[in-house]
């Protein structure tokens, strides 16, 4: 009942932004502002969590305070889920979403993706038990996984046939694995490595690594400007290492030689 | 990069709950004003303003609040008019709780029997004066109980913002649970925090029924 009712004002919300475009506000309406406003998750270890004083870090909120200081202008941080980060970009209420995003071709009709900034090593993980080492092993184990992240799209594509059990976040996906829920975990590997330092009596072992799942900057559609410095601004922190070393300081490991571009 | 769930974190979640009671004050507030005027609609004896109140009624109890919410935060941009999250909060809650603190009401005003309309007359009150002395003091003590449950709900319902960027209860369980991945630990705190909050006010409730039928 509650996934009628959101398909359905997902499609009524659709059907406006259809029929009204928001004017959206581009590069040289942002630095007259002063201001940029970016989303960026909070419950996603390790792109966006709190810490222990409760300020938001990681990997996309560095992104975002090093996008507000090239830009010069301050930089506006507002915390958000996967449910509402599309709307937000679409009513103009956001300027730039840096939210671990996998991109879609449907995603891409509504809003714009820069060219990836980072990149996942999602994995499928469980105990030894299991007999899976590639993903058409995937038949009748249940897999947990948080709902539309990266990992999600990567395991659906790759492994269609799968029975995917979908949560609201990582946590929620991990606790149903630790209390069994679900037989296999599908998450970032930095992610399976942390849960097994922490409880040594877990057992997540990598059954098989979706390598490699780029994540994209989701920016309103009709601002070229803006998505012409984004994509200028990760090109150059590509070539000058930056964007490797903050996949490594949040990752555990550098992007990868020939890191692609759109 | 997965930490404790430490004490500070239960802090924050009690910091969370206030914006939980803030908005289910305002939603109290708005919709206690706004059921008043919908109940009053719904009794007159004037048939179009019964119709504009079912229809009011009907409409909002007919949606989910999830997507009265999006409408307001979400849709009212895209016709030029800028919201934000507090506002678009304030006018769908109280409009949700119109709707059926205005059935409420409604309930407990036609729960009083119609002879005591009639003696009301017989005696030369008016309209009014029959609705605010004879019926209202009469309806109040039967509308006690099924407000207040109405309004634990609301509480709850109150998590619904976190669609439209507010920190609240649930939503701050969501972000430390995110971080510490001890889903468990941190729902059954938030739970705790709920309980004490819904149940403090079924007390008074009951301390309010008690009250109220000190004249039997």
């Amino acid at each position: 009942m509650k996934h009628l009712t959101r398909l359905i004002f997902a499609v009524l919300l659709a059907g406006l932004f259809a029929v009204l475009p928001v004017k959206a506000a581009d590069l040289q309406q942002i630095i007259k502002n002063g201001v940029v406003r970016i989303g960026v998750p909070i419950d996603v270890p390790p792109f966006g969590s709190v810490d222990k004083n409760n300020e938001a870090v990681g990997l996309d909120v560095d992104m975002a305070k090093k996008i507000a200081e090239a830009l010069g202008v301050k930089l506006e941080l507002q915390q958000i889920t996967g449910a509402n980060r599309v709307p937000y970009l679409a009513t103009d209420k956001l300027d730039i979403v840096i939210a671990a995003m996998g991109a879609t071709p449907e995603r891409a009709l509504q809003i714009a993706f820069t060219s990836p900034y980072a990149a996942l090593s999602i994995g499928v993980f469980g105990p030894d038990s299991i007999a899976v080492t590639k993903p058409s092993d995937l038949t009748d184990q249940t897999i947990a996984v948080a709902r539309g992240t990266t990992q999600d799209l990567e395991l659906t594509k790759a492994a269609p046939n799968a029975k995917v059990i979908r949560f609201d976040d990582d946590a929620t996906a991990a606790a149903a694995f630790t209390s069994g829920q679900a037989q296999l975990l599908a998450t970032a590997d930095v992610v399976a490595k942390d849960m097994m330092d922490k409880d040594p009596k877990l057992q997540l072992k990598p059954k098989f690594i979706l390598q490699f799942s780029p994540c994209y900057i989701g920016i309103q559609q009709a601002s070229p400007e803006l998505l012409r410095w984004l994509d200028t601004y990760i090109h150059l922190g590509l070539l000058d290492g930056s964007l490797s070393a903050l996949s490594e300081k949040w990752i555990g490991t550098p992007l990868p030689a020939n890191f692609p571009s759109i | 990069m997965i930490r404790e769930f430490a004490g500070a974190d239960v802090v924050y979640l009690l910091l969370a709950a206030r914006w939980t009671v803030a908005l289910a004050i305002m939603a109290m507030l708005g919709g206690g004003l706004l059921g008043l005027v919908i109940a009053a609609l719904r009794i007159v004896p004037f048939k179009p303003a019964n119709w504009l109140a079912i229809l009011y009624i009907n409409l909002i109890q007919g949606t989910p609040l999830l997507g009265q919410l999006f409408i307001f935060f979400f849709g009212l941009p895209l016709i030029g008019i800028q919201v934000d999250a507090w506002t678009a909060a304030a006018i769908s809650l109280s409009i949700y709780a119109a709707a059926f603190f205005g059935e409420i009401w409604r309930g407990a005003l036609q729960s009083v029997s119609i002879r005591q309309w009639e003696a009301g007359a017989s005696l030369g009150l008016t309209y009014g004066q029959r609705l605010f002395y004879v019926v209202l003091p009469q309806a109040l003590r039967v509308a006690v109980a099924p407000t207040v449950g109405f309004l634990v709900q609301l509480i709850k319902n109150t998590s619904l913002t976190a669609l439209i960027g507010f920190v609240e209860l649930t939503r701050a369980g969501q972000i430390i649970s995110g971080a510490t991945f001890a889903p468990l630990r941190v729902y059954l705190v938030v739970a705790v925090v709920y309980f004490v909050i819904c149940f403090s006010l079924s007390q008074m409730s009951r301390r309010l029924e008690r009250k109220l039928h000190v004249a039997r």
